[in-house]
């Protein structure tokens, strides 16, 4: 899922396993994804399952998942996916977290499996690893949405957050996390050299498709390139501080968020069907010049979103663009759609700009 | 008399007892759509977003053909849960939004939260609390009692004892979201099509809910969808009892494309015949009724082979 291997590597690491990195996702990936998952299984599944077979054919002996209780389909994925490698005959270890009101005592004695090489201790630096690695990503990501509409030479911002992640692979302490991140983060919004007032455009949808840039077809690099700022609404880290630590503590309250989508969406549809809706309500309030909505096909809960978003679009008067893919979808059309809609976003900026400079000419 | 509006879609194929009896308790006039048909299947295609699943697009075909009744109400519930930690589809939950942004002008809508997912008095509270708004609270209990009663009696109708089949009818077994089995449009009427060619049917309705329940345990992790634990424990307690399995699913069913898929898998382990018929708006009769066949002629085949066998050791 886009630069979080980063984190999750980290945290197997510390744990003293040897980890291995599936080759990034590719058209290779999703063959092999699409060959052995069932038809209709949404993209992020079959991408998964391409990467473990990457992964074993690397040497891989374990796959850690994590699981769920729904209605997402999510939650069923590491079930499903173990049954299809058995049925492949592939004789790897898969490990399923589910949450602990599912199964505590697997939970447990998984747990106990994992930290065996070298105990409780290494879980903890391990998370606390993980952790800032997904704080560093964040800031670096955020980072890099700023910078690339306003680069000068294009494919630089790109360049230098392939870097920086890579830098912070080999890092091992929080001390050095950070002051690479810090060094990074300078570097990249340095690039930031044209003084130009980019569109703002909110990017809202299923989080898996947003954050791995082979299912979203790069949008975040492509939106970048035709000069569009794009706030990236969901991050993963915060998804994992809610859902992860909040949540279960109890301290986690969706009641900003439907407060956000009252009158649009009354409850929480699973997935990432409330915050779309929410997040994209909040565009429309921060006067965004527009929102791009991002879904795998079939996604259940986005679709009940992809319902709602006209709606906040003609109240709120902010274009929104609602883009399905999974894997026949073609780069073309998806580029000239992208294109479309940011010329779009760019004379309505210009017509309202000039209304304005009427206005005021003629006495305002 | 109040009017008050179901669509004959989703769970209605489920509960359509209970709510009729209990709006009826309450001084309603109930009023249902039409059977679906071409027109309703045209509404719905093109009000609903694309990347529905068919039921739900019949759904809003229902709807605006019940616009066209002059109803006081319409009920469209938010349906979370229908049992313990179980989900239906993210679909029904937000279904009362999806509606309210897909038209225009709609009469007041009904939408009790129906959340069963830590059993007790949750869904029986909602009917109540909804209900209360038209009568008083003694009628409306009443009312619940008796729709309870209802339902229950139909569910029990339902039931049946599943034999071993006879040597002379071959017994087939149609699993899949009940709205999806019984709407004789979307299915293309099967059932009746099995039934016409002499073929015994038997549906997840007419399996004891227990049996459901502790056959789809054998599942490595547990299932959460209401409808996917009760297809796959179908399969599982049918298995022995059945020539051949059909599972009908919409085209980009999400719980499904999982459910289906660990059907599949179950039924190739043990050498059960399984068809999968996906359907959508555009399923071509004459396509399926051409797989239907081959699939039949292949559990006719079997039969024979086997019959042929046993009685020469």
């Amino acid at each position: 899922m886009g630069s979080s291997y980063v984190a999750f590597e980290a945290l197997l690491r510390e744990l003293g396993h040897e980890v291995i990195i599936p080759p990034k996702c590719s058209k290779k990936t999703l063959d092999l994804g699409t060959k052995y998952s069932p038809e209709t299984a949404c993209l992020p599944f079959k991408i998964n399952v391409g990467n473990y077979l990457e992964a074993i054919e690397m040497g891989a002996e374990g796959i850690v998942i994590v699981g769920g209780t729904g209605p997402c389909r999510f939650g069923y994925y590491g079930a499903l996916q173990a049954e299809i490698l058995a049925d492949l005959g592939i004789k790897a270890e898969i490990i399923i977290l589910e949450p602990p009101k599912e199964n505590a005592k697997l939970l447990k004695s998984q747990l106990r499996r994992l930290i065996a090489p070298r105990g409780l201790r290494s879980l903890i630096k391990g998370v606390i690893l993980a952790w800032e690695q997904l704080r560093a990503l964040e800031i670096l990501d955020n980072a890099a949405l700023y910078a690339r509409p306003r680069e000068n030479k294009q494919g630089s911002t790109t360049h230098a957050y392939a870097k920086a992640v890579s830098e912070l692979r080999s890092e091992n302490s929080v001390h050095a996390i950070r002051s690479t991140t810090r060094h990074w983060q300078q570097q990249i919004t340095a690039l930031a050299t044209k003084n130009i007032e980019p569109l703002r455009v909110g990017l809202v949808g299923e989080i898996y498709t947003i954050l791995e840039p082979f299912v979203s077809l790069n949008i975040l690099e492509r939106l970048g390139d035709l000069g569009v700022e794009v706030y990236q609404i969901v991050s993963l880290y915060a998804w994992v501080r809610d859902h992860m630590l909040l949540n279960p503590l109890h301290l986690y309250s969706n009641k900003p968020l439907l407060a956000k989508a009252h009158g649009y969406l009354s409850g929480w549809v699973g997935g990432h069907g409330l915050e779309t809706v929410a997040r994209t309500v909040m565009c429309g309030e921060n006067h965004y010049d527009g929102v791009v909505h991002i879904l795998p096909f079939t996604c259940m809960p986005e679709i009940i979103a992809q319902s709602i978003l006209p709606q906040i679009s003609n109240d709120y008067l902010i274009p929104v663009l609602s883009l399905v893919v999974d894997e026949h979808t073609g780069i073309a059309g998806f580029q000239t759609r992208l294109e479309a809609f940011v010329d779009l976003l760019a004379r309505k900026k210009q017509q309202e700009v000039s209304y304005e400079q009427k206005a005021s000419v003629f006495g305002g | 008399m109040l009017r008050i509006g179901i669509p004959r879609a989703l769970y209605y194929y489920k509960y359509y007892h209970f709510w009729k009896c209990f709006f009826q308790e309450l001084g309603f006039e109930v009023v249902i759509s039409p059977k679906t048909n071409q027109q309703i299947l045209h509404w719905g295609v093109s009000t609903a977003i694309d990347g529905n699943c068919l039921p739900v697009k019949l759904y809003y075909g229902h709807v605006r053909a019940l616009l066209e009744a002059d109803i006081d109400y319409l009920f469209v519930p938010r349906v979370i849960s229908v049992a313990k930690s179980e989900y239906i589809c993210p679909k029904f939950m937000g279904l009362p939004d999806m509606i309210k942004s897909g038209f225009s002008f709609l009469p007041t809508i009904l939408s009790p939260v129906l959340d069963g997912r830590k059993a007790g008095w949750s869904i029986m509270q909602a009917y109540l609390k909804m209900g209360v708004d038209f009568a008083p609270l003694p009628r409306v209990l009443q009312a619940y009692y008796r729709a309870w009663q209802v339902q229950t009696e139909y569910e029990q109708q339902k039931l049946q004892a599943v034999d071993a089949p006879s040597d002379n009818l071959l017994t087939v077994a149609i699993l899949g979201h009940e709205y999806l089995v019984y709407d004789e449009f979307a299915s293309l009427d099967i059932i009746n099509q099995l039934q016409s060619r002499n073929y015994r049917v038997i549906t997840m309705e007419q399996v004891p809910y227990q049996e459901l329940t502790i056959h789809a345990k054998a599942l490595p992790k547990r299932m959460f969808w209401t409808s996917g634990r009760k297809m796959i424990g179908a399969t599982h307690y049918l298995q022995p009892h059945v020539d051949g399995i059909i599972s009908l699913s919409a085209f980009g069913c999400g719980t499904d494309s999982i459910s289906v898929d660990l059907i599949e898998r179950y039924c190739y382990g043990r050498q059960l015949p399984h068809l999968n018929l996906n359907l959508d708006e555009h399923t071509g009769e004459a396509g399926l009724v051409t797989r239907v066949e081959a699939f039949l002629d292949l559990l006719a085949r079997r039969k024979m082979i086997e019959t042929n066998s046993a009685a020469h050791g």
